[in-house]
């Protein structure tokens, strides 16, 4: 069944789809909020804010893009909301390390390839989405115009921007 | 190494869970967070009510001074002479340790607060066409 009709049954007072929705979506959603928040402790709170959303938005989801699409919207006004938080709170408590996963858990992104993560999370907001949407969601720019609502020509720019900055800030130019 | 080829190492190291612990979870967030907001609720509520009495006997007896001129204030002033008596002590900390505890129980209630102006500006994302706001790095 698709995510559309899965939706529909959920406003027609079926509330038990929710789950399937979830189950469907959670592996890409907690990828795309580690990697844009910096840690898998963050991106688990922020995926569970965003399913939270997600829920009680869904009676009013009016079909005007992809469920995918508006799920990606929400994921990442949660990871911007989040990443202007962050902002303040750096501005008067002092940077606090995230905390390590158990030992059993895969390795984070940020514990593969550190100078690499930290670049990534020193790019602009926009950049560092419109990358991370490229690279590690395997979107085309198309979609993610559409996502991020702007030209696809402008999401190739934000693209090619942030990977001539990864290359500068690493020293590869 | 080309930066491209590193990004995309990278992408090996994906998060992974388990749904189904994550869906429980996901639950029991609702039900703590639909709980406070009934709380937050009950309690403007009483305060609207409280407020509303307050305003129904201030119209019924428009003139409080003459209320207030009817109480003898010589009462209420604490003769700091006298040996202090270990029994009004006593109920001072009371006093005091009973606010303490309604300021701390209070503080959930303005969390409970900003979480529904939470709440109130999603709902005006998720309403005007799913608009998204990307901030630009200064």
């Amino acid at each position: 069944m698709r995510d559309r009709e899965l939706v529909k049954r959920f406003q027609n007072g079926d509330e038990e789809v929710f789950d399937e929705l979830v189950k469907r979506h959670y592996t890409s959603t907690l990828g795309l909020l580690t990697r844009l928040s910096g840690n898998r402790m963050d991106g688990d709170d922020l995926c569970q804010e965003v399913f939270i959303r997600v829920y009680r938005g869904l009676k009013g989801y009016k079909f005007q893009s992809k469920f995918s699409t508006w799920l990606y919207r929400i994921s990442i006004n949660v990871a911007n909301s989040h990443h202007r938080k962050e902002k303040v709170r750096k501005l008067f408590f002092t940077n606090h390390e995230p905390e390590n996963l158990p030992e059993d858990e895969p390795p984070e992104p940020r514990e593969l390839d550190p100078e690499l993560w930290q670049a990534i999370q020193n790019l602009p907001q926009k950049q560092k989405t419109v990358l991370t949407l490229r690279i590690f969601q395997e979107l085309r720019f198309k979609q993610i115009a559409a996502i991020l609502d702007m030209t696809e020509n402008s999401a190739k720019v934000n693209y090619h921007h942030s990977v001539k900055k990864l290359k500068e800030t690493i020293g590869e130019d | 190494m080309l930066v491209e080829k590193r990004l995309n190492s990278l992408k090996s190291a994906s998060p992974s869970g388990d749904p189904d612990l994550f869906i429980t979870d996901l639950k029991g967030e609702m039900i703590r967070r639909s709980r406070r907001r009934q709380n937050l609720m009950t309690s403007v509520s009483g305060f609207v009510v409280a407020i509303a009495i307050g305003v129904g006997l201030y119209i019924n007896n428009p003139n409080p001074e003459s209320i207030l001129s009817s109480i003898d204030m010589s009462q209420a002033i604490i003769d700091l002479s006298s040996e202090t008596d270990s029994l009004n002590v006593f109920d001072d900390e009371q006093f005091l340790l009973a606010s303490i505890d309604y300021v701390v129980e209070r503080t959930e209630l303005f969390g409970s607060a900003w979480e529904l102006v939470d709440d109130l500006s999603l709902y005006e994302n998720l309403e005007t066409n799913e608009t998204i706001y990307l901030e630009e790095r200064s």
